[in-house]
C-alpha cells in the first residue's frame, strides 16, 4: 500500500472528463425481446470471474456454487489509465474487483489530496458504499489500464441473502477499512507522517470547567518533554486569558494578522508568538473581544498550516461555542481533549459534544475525556459521569485547592513549577496519553525552534 | 354476485381484517403472511405498500414485514401471481415484488413490460426501477429499444442502473433512439462518471442525442462539459441550443461569454428565454437594448 501526499488536484478531477469506461464485449447485451434475461457469460469468462472472487478477501470463504452464482451476475469492465471509476462523495451500489491493473484511492482533504491505498489484482473497492450505504470515501482512479469486475448490491443480496452472516462480516470489514482510510487521510494530511506538528484541540463545552487551565498545564507538561516545540493557540473567545494566566503581556494577536499578505504572513505570525521562560509558547487569538470576529476559519487554517511546520505539538484552546472556526479546528486536529467539570449541566454538554465529535468522524482513540474537579466534593461522581458520557473518563484531575488561582497571580504554570499538585499530575498523565498516541516512531527534530523575539515575562 | 345493501359494510370488514393481519405480522404476533393476492374485494398490494411505507426501512418492524413477504409461503404466491391470467393480479404482484425488492422476480416482471395494458406495463416498469440491479436495467433497456424512450422507462432505468452501467451503454453503439434515453437517464442519476461518455457521444451524435446530452450535463453540473455546451450554442438545431443554454445556466463555474449573449437575440423564443435565465442565474442581468443595438 503506497501512501503519499499530493498537492490539491481538485482541478484535475473536476476540470476534465476522465477516460471512458467500456464494457468488455463478452457479455450479451439486452436485446429487444421479451426474454431479456439472457446475459449468460461464456465458460472461460466464468472461470476468470470465479478465480477473481476466490482471490478476493472474504469472498474466498463462500461455497463454490455461491461464487458461480455471483460470477454469473457480474459485469466485466475495462477502464483506461487515468479513468475515474468512483468519485468522492457520490453514492454507490457496486463492489468492484480488480482483475488486472492497479487503481489509486485518493481522498481529497483541502489543501491536499492523499493517496490512501494503491489496490492491485485481487483487491476490491466500493464495499462501504455498497453494503453500508455510505458515500464513496475517495476518488478511485485507474493507475494503469484496468479490467474490473462489478458486482451490484441487488445481485449480492439476491445470491448471498440479506441477513446472512457473510453480509454482517462484509459490513464489519467495510467499516474497518473505511475508518482506516479516514484515519490515514487525516494523519497524512496534517503531517504526522511527514514529521509535522500534532494538532490537539482542547474543547470545554461549558464555561468555568477549567479548560484554559488544563490547556496551559498540558502545554507546560509537553514542553518539558520537548522544550521550544510546543505552542498554545488561544481561541477561547471572546475573552482569551491564556497569556494572562501565564504571566505574559501580548502586544499582537492572530486576529490582527487577517489582512496580512501570504508572503509576509508566516514571519508575522511567528513574531506574534509569546515565549514563556519555562519553554512553552503562546499565540493569543484576540486581544479584545471585538477582534474575535476577525478570526475566521480560513485564518485559522492558514495559521495552523504555518505552525505545524514549525512546532511539534500545537494545542488549540477552543471556546465553548461550536462555530465555523471550531469546526475548522476539529477538521485539522489529530487529537481532541474534552474537558468537563463534574456538574450536571457540564456533563450533559460534554455528552452532546461527544456526540457531535463522533458525527464529525473523530475516532474514539483520538479522543480523551478529562474530568476536572473544581470543588472538594463534586456533585456528580465519576461513575455517573461515565454513564452519562457512555464512555470512560481517561484522566481525572482531583481538587487542587487554591493552587491554580495562586499560580495565575504569579504567572507560573503548575505542571512546570509544582509536580506534586493535582493539576500537574493530571496534565502529565494527559501529556503521556498524547505522546503515546502520537509520539511513536518519531525521530526528534534536529532544529528546535528559536524563540521568536517578543515580549515575555 | 349481486351487490346487496350490506355489500359496503362487508367490504369494509374484509379490508379491516386484511389490514389487521398485516399489522399483526408487523407487530410480531404472526410470522407468516396469509393474504390472497388474487382477492377480488381488496387490493392487498396497496395495503402492504402502505404498511411498508409507514415503517422505518432499517427498523425491526420493517424487517419482520419483509421477512414475511420474502418467506417462500408468500413469495411463491407472488411469483405465481406474476404468471396469472388476470392482469390485475399480475400488476399487484409486480408492485409487491418491486416494493420488497424481490430480485428473483425480475425475469417474470420483465415480460410484463410488453403487455398491451398500460397499467400492467407501468406497474412492471416501476417495480423494475425499485428492484434495481443489472437484470432490471437490462430489461428496461431492452424495453426502451423496443417501445421507444418513454419517460417512465427512462426514470426507472435511472433508478435501477448500478454504477457505471449507463456509462458503458453510452460508450457502445446502440439503436438510434436509445442513446438519448440513456443519456437522459444518466443525467437523472447525476453522477460525474457519466460526463465523459456523454461528452464523447455529443461530439458526433445526432441533434436529438446532443439535446438530451446537454440537458443531462446540466443536471450533473459538470464544469468539464462547458466547452462542448458552448459549442452546442452555435448548433443549427434550436433544441440543441436550448438544452445547452439551460445546462450552462446550471453549471456554477461557467463564465458567460459572447456565445450565450448571442443567444439573447436567437430566432427561437425559447432559446432566448433560456439564455436570459442562464445569464440571470450567473448574476448578469442582460441589457436587451444593448444586445440588440
Amino acid at each position: 500500500m503506497g501512501l503519499h501526499v499530493e498537492r490539491y488536484r481538485g482541478r484535475d478531477l473536476k476540470g476534465r472528463p476522465s477516460a471512458p469506461v467500456t464494457e468488455l464485449a463478452n457479455r450479451q447485451f439486452p436485446r429487444a425481446s421479451p426474454a431479456a434475461d439472457t446475459g449468460w457469460p461464456s465458460y472461460h469468462d466464468m472461470l476468470g470471474r470465479v478465480a477473481v472472487l476466490e482471490r478476493a478477501p472474504l469472498f474466498f470463504s463462500l461455497p463454490e456454487f455461491t461464487l458461480r452464482n455471483l460470477a454469473r451476475r457480474m459485469r466485466q469492465l475495462a477502464v483506461a489509465a487515468r479513468g475515474i471509476v468512483a468519485y468522492q462523495g457520490e453514492p454507490g451500489d457496486t463492489i468492484f474487483f480488480i482483475e488486472s491493473g492497479c487503481v489509486n484511492v485518493i481522498i481529497e482533504r483541502p489543501p491536499g489530496a492523499v493517496t490512501v491505498a494503491v489496490l492491485g489484482p485481487g483487491d476490491f473497492f466500493g464495499e462501504a458504499a455498497c453494503v453500508l450505504n455510505r458515500p464513496q470515501q475517495g476518488n478511485v482512479i485507474a493507475q494503469t489500464d484496468c479490467r474490473l469486475i462489478a458486482l451490484d448490491r441487488q445481485s449480492l443480496n439476491a445470491v448471498v441473502g440479506r441477513d446472512s452472516g457473510f453480509l454482517d462480516e462484509m459490513r464489519r470489514v467495510a467499516d474497518q477499512r473505511y475508518r482506516t482510510f479516514a484515519d490515514t487521510a487525516v494523519q497524512a494530511t496534517w503531517g504526522l507522517l511527514l514529521e509535522e506538528a500534532t494538532v490537539i484541540g482542547l474543547y470545554s463545552p461549558k464555561g468555568g470547567s477549567g479548560g484554559t487551565c488544563v490547556a496551559l498545564n498540558l502545554v507546560g507538561a509537553l514542553s518539558q518533554l520537548h522544550p521550544g516545540q510546543v505552542l498554545l493557540l488561544d481561541l477561547d473567545f471572546p475573552y482569551s486569558h491564556a497569556a494572562l494566566l501565564a504571566g505574559l503581556v501580548p502586544t499582537s494577536c492572530l486576529a490582527r494578522l487577517a489582512p496580512m499578505p501570504s508572503d509576509t504572513f508566516e514571519e508575522a505570525l511567528l513574531s506574534t508568538v509569546l515565549y514563556h521562560a519555562g519553554g512553552p509558547m503562546i499565540l493569543p487569538g484576540a486581544l479584545r473581544p471585538e477582534e474575535s470576529d476577525e478570526v475566521t476559519a480560513d485564518l485559522i487554517v492558514r495559521a495552523i498550516t504555518v505552525l505545524r511546520k514549525t512546532f511539534r505539538y500545537v494545542v488549540v484552546d477552543l471556546g465553548i461555542a461550536i462555530d465555523d472556526a471550531t469546526l475548522a479546528v476539529f477538521d485539522l486536529t489529530q487529537h481532541v481533549v474534552l474537558v468537563a467539570a463534574p456538574e450536571l449541566s457540564a456533563v450533559k454538554s460534554a455528552a452532546d459534544a461527544l456526540e457531535i465529535l463522533r458525527k464529525l468522524g473523530t475516532p474514539d482513540d483520538r479522543l480523551t475525556v478529562v474530568l476536572n474537579n473544581r470543588t472538594p466534593k463534586p456533585a456528580v461522581l465519576r461513575p455517573a459521569v461515565e454513564r452519562m458520557l457512555k464512555r470512560a473518563v481517561d484522566v481525572e484531575i482531583a481538587f487542587d485547592g487554591p493552587k491554580p488561582d495562586q499560580a495565575a497571580l504569579t504567572g507560573t504554570i503548575l505542571s512546570m513549577a509544582d509536580p506534586r499538585s493535582e493539576i500537574s499530575r493530571g496534565a502529565h498523565e494527559l501529556a503521556g496519553i498524547i505522546t503515546d498516541t502520537h509520539g511513536k516512531n518519531r525521530s526528534p527534530k534536529l532544529n528546535s525552534v528559536a524563540a521568536p523575539v517578543t515580549e515575555g515575562c | 354476485m349481486s351487490r346487496g345493501p350490506l355489500e359496503p359494510a362487508r367490504l369494509a370488514i374484509h379490508r379491516s381484517l386484511v389490514r389487521r393481519h398485516i399489522h399483526s405480522v408487523v407487530a410480531g404476533k404472526a410470522d407468516r403472511l396469509n393474504v390472497d393476492v388474487a382477492d377480488r374485494d381488496v387490493d392487498p398490494a396497496r395495503m402492504l405498500i402502505e404498511a411498508a411505507a409507514s415503517l422505518d426501512r432499517g427498523g425491526v418492524l420493517y424487517s419482520r414485514l419483509e421477512a414475511a413477504v420474502v418467506h417462500p409461503s408468500f413469495a411463491n404466491r407472488v411469483f405465481d401471481g406474476l404468471g396469472s391470467h388476470h392482469l390485475v393480479v399480475r400488476a399487484r404482484c409486480a408492485r409487491i415484488a418491486g416494493v420488497f425488492q424481490m430480485e428473483q422476480a425480475v425475469p417474470l416482471i420483465a415480460s410484463m413490460l410488453w403487455s398491451n395494458q398500460s397499467f400492467v406495463r407501468n406497474a412492471a416498469t416501476r417495480a423494475l426501477g425499485m428492484i434495481g440491479g443489472v437484470r432490471s436495467a437490462d430489461a428496461l433497456l431492452a424495453a426502451i429499444q423496443r417501445v421507444g424512450p418513454r419517460p417512465a422507462l427512462i426514470v426507472a432505468l435511472a433508478r435501477a442502473a448500478p454504477d457505471l452501467y449507463l456509462e458503458t451503454v453510452l460508450s457502445r453503439k446502440q439503436p438510434r433512439g436509445v442513446q438519448p434515453a440513456v443519456a437522459t437517464a444518466a443525467g437523472l442519476r447525476r453522477r460525474k462518471s457519466a460526463v465523459a461518455p456523454i461528452v464523447g457521444q455529443m461530439s458526433d451524435g445526432s441533434p436529438r442525442l446532443r439535446a438530451a446530452g446537454g440537458r443531462a450535463l446540466g443536471w450533473i453540473g459538470a464544469p468539464a462539459a462547458i466547452p462542448v455546451l458552448v459549442e452546442c450554442l452555435e448548433s443549427t438545431h434550436w433544441r440543441v441550443r436550448l438544452s445547452a443554454a439551460k445546462a450552462l445556466g446550471k453549471i456554477k463555474d461557467f463564465q458567460p461569454g459572447s456565445q450565450l449573449l448571442a443567444c439573447l437575440v436567437d430566432r427561437n423564443a425559447r432559446v432566448r428565454s433560456a439564455a436570459h435565465c442562464a445569464l440571470r442565474r450567473h448574476g448578469r442581468v442582460p441589457n436587451m437594448f444593448a444586445v440588440r443595438g
